[in-house]
């Protein structure tokens, strides 16, 4: 009975989650300092896009990127940009954003997926410093003074309101995550994503028996970086300033490590990471000076003890569960 | 338009100064069994490589239904109906052995991106079909009970099945078999035989690359012999079983064996 019900919770988690996630700020907001967690919950959110799609990428195609946020820090600017120096609508902005990084990712595509492994994760690398050298130093940009960034409005409505700020970014964030955490479900159960873990499990088999191995790996890379770019719009309208340190191998390390925590073979495992080590240094707060070397340490026992993941020890459980409740009635 | 279906013409490949494969001229007709063998090292999957089009040729040209393949990609010569299994087998081990088959039907499918995303109606019929047709081959060949079993849990003999289930799958009108009866045991062996008869039954042309000569000697309608990458012999199993060059070139293997061993003491 108990196996059955797992089930109905397996087939419909997907909604379970959205109504989980949608009603999570009505809850906090009667709790002391609600707003200061539900901005947390932002940046969870904005992170969890980044990293799905980056779990895509590294997880299901076997590809690296240690480079990520110069794609975030793409949208983000494009949309500073956009909205501050042209004056135009953020909506364009978006557009902008996804355009862009789009473009870009075709184009790096093409000379930097010919390279495997330590090669790739360097060209990578570079890809990174080189956005965060343009970032800083282009004037358009800003450059280390920064650049202040225009409220986003919704048919005449400025999600910046004094105090509903956190809990209108908390919906606009979480709805839009939700969709594209709805995407890349459906496009990693596909034949699409079928192909792309063949590509990691073997390259030569999966060109052998017929997988575009080049297109698939650059169409993948573009989806990861629109992704990026997506998130990274978000966060410029959200925290209404940008500045380049924001946007370098700092960043690019922590999407890595998330999709690493949560489980990178996994979407949910993108989001579950994003989210957990969104939320982690605050709740280390406590321990004053001593929060780095925690968190260092809960990074450390994370991966001896489950190396592939939070998601995938997870769905270890759910199984042992399942297996034991029918153990159990066979008795 | 000539009447084989792949024909392999003055081919060469160089590794630095090596001459893995020379001047090696070869014809496949259709629904027809090649045996392929030779000596280790004689350059068998090298030629695989080449005509599968994993590694480039450096000379020659290789037409498959008429058609230049030299040059093309993996991924094209697989579409055209052309496929191969691997010596190491090389099975999608993060996937079950049904995703595994079911990657066969990839390229007589073409949902991408956008309508995976938004599973559209095409796909998802689509998504139903390649499921079908993926057991429809694993019940070919006799895994259709195994389709939910992660493709690493496999014992070994049913892995090197699995793999010729998937290309299988695609559909194919000549598939190269890379010592298929690699660390089978006499049992399995003969199953292999049986199943490379009913392949050929449904009008699959093979090439079997193979040292079990007991099982080559069966299946073949004609065997190709290869030492040091060039054709020592091309002809009927009754025939070269008594050919001296072929015997010539494994007493040679043999010679090179006993002398190796004799040099460890």
């Amino acid at each position: 009975m108990i196996s059955t019900l797992l089930e109905k919770i397996k087939r419909g988690h997907f909604l379970l989650f959205c109504l989980f996630v949608l009603a999570l700020p009505l809850i906090l907001r009667r709790v002391e300092a609600g707003d200061y967690y539900i901005s947390i919950l932002v940046l969870a959110g904005i992170n969890s896009i980044v990293v799905v799609g980056l779990n895509m990428l590294m997880g299901y195609a076997g590809q690296i990127s240690l480079g990520h946020a110069a794609f975030f820090g793409l949208g983000a600017y494009s949309s500073a940009i956009i909205t501050t120096r042209f004056g135009l609508s953020p909506w364009i902005g978006f557009a902008v954003s996804i355009g862009l990084n789009a473009a870009v990712a075709y184009f790096l595509a093409e000379p930097i997926l010919k390279l495997k492994g330590h090669y790739l994760a360097m060209a990578t690398l570079g890809m990174g410093m080189i956005f965060l050298a343009l970032f800083s130093n282009l004037p358009i940009t800003g450059g280390s003074e920064g650049i202040g960034v225009a409220k986003l409005h919704i048919l005449g409505y400025v999600l910046n309101s004094r105090d509903l700020k956190e809990i209108n970014y908390y919906y606009f964030t979480w709805i839009v995550a939700l969709l594209l955490i709805y995407l890349a479900l459906n496009i990693v159960k596909s034949r699409v994503g079928r192909a792309l873990r063949a590509i990691h499990s073997s390259e030569v088999a999966a060109h052998s028996i017929g997988v575009n191995i080049a297109q698939f790996k650059t169409r993948v890379f573009i989806l990861s970086a629109i992704y990026a770019g997506i998130a990274g719009s978000i966060f410029a309208h959200y925290s209404t300033f940008l500045c380049p340190p924001d946007f370098g191998l700092n960043y690019s390390i922590r999407l890595v490590t998330m999709g690493v925590i949560g489980g990178m073979s996994s979407i949910w495992g993108g989001v579950l990471g994003a989210s957990t080590l969104s939320m982690l240094p605050q709740f280390l707060d406590m321990f004053a000076e001593c929060d780095i070397l925690i968190y260092g340490l809960i990074l450390i026992l994370a991966i001896i003890f489950m190396p592939q993941g939070m998601s995938q020890k997870i769905a270890w459980c759910w199984e042992k569960l399942k297996g034991s409740e029918q153990k159990g009635s066979e008795q | 338009m000539s009447m084989s279906l792949l024909e392999v013409k003055n081919l060469g490949k160089d590794f630095g100064g090596v001459k893995a494969i020379h001047n090696l001229s070869f014809t496949v007709r259709p629904k027809s069994i090649k045996g392929f063998i030779g000596p280790n090292g004689a350059g068998k999957t090298t030629v695989y490589n080449v005509i599968s089009g994993i590694i480039p040729h450096s000379s020659g040209e290789v037409y498959f239904q008429g058609e230049r393949i030299t040059g093309l990609l993996p991924y094209r010569i697989a579409e055209m109906g052309l496929v191969r299994t691997f010596q190491n087998i090389q099975l999608f081990r993060n996937m079950t052995v049904l995703e595994n088959v079911m990657m066969g039907r990839h390229i007589r499918s073409g949902s991408g991106f956008f309508a995976s995303a938004l599973r559209f109606p095409g796909m998802r019929a689509e998504e139903k079909k390649i499921c079908e047709q993926a057991m429809e081959a694993l019940a070919f060949v006799g895994l259709q009970d195994k389709a939910h079993t992660a493709a690493n849990n496999l014992p070994f003999g049913h892995q090197r099945i699995l793999e010729i289930a998937r290309a299988l799958a695609t559909d194919p009108q000549l598939m190269l078999l890379d010592e298929p009866a690699a660390g089978l045991n006499t049992k399995e062996t003969s199953q292999l035989a049986e199943l490379i008869f009913k392949i050929r039954r449904r009008g699959i042309a093979m090439m079997v690359v193979e040292h079990d000569m007991e099982l080559v000697m069966e299946v073949s309608d004609e065997i190709l012999v290869l030492e040091y990458g060039q054709k020592i012999a091309e002809d009927i199993p009754k025939n070269i079983q008594a050919n001296p060059k072929v015997i010539a070139a494994y007493l040679g293997e043999m010679e090179d064996t006993k002398h190796a061993e004799a040099q460890e003491y």
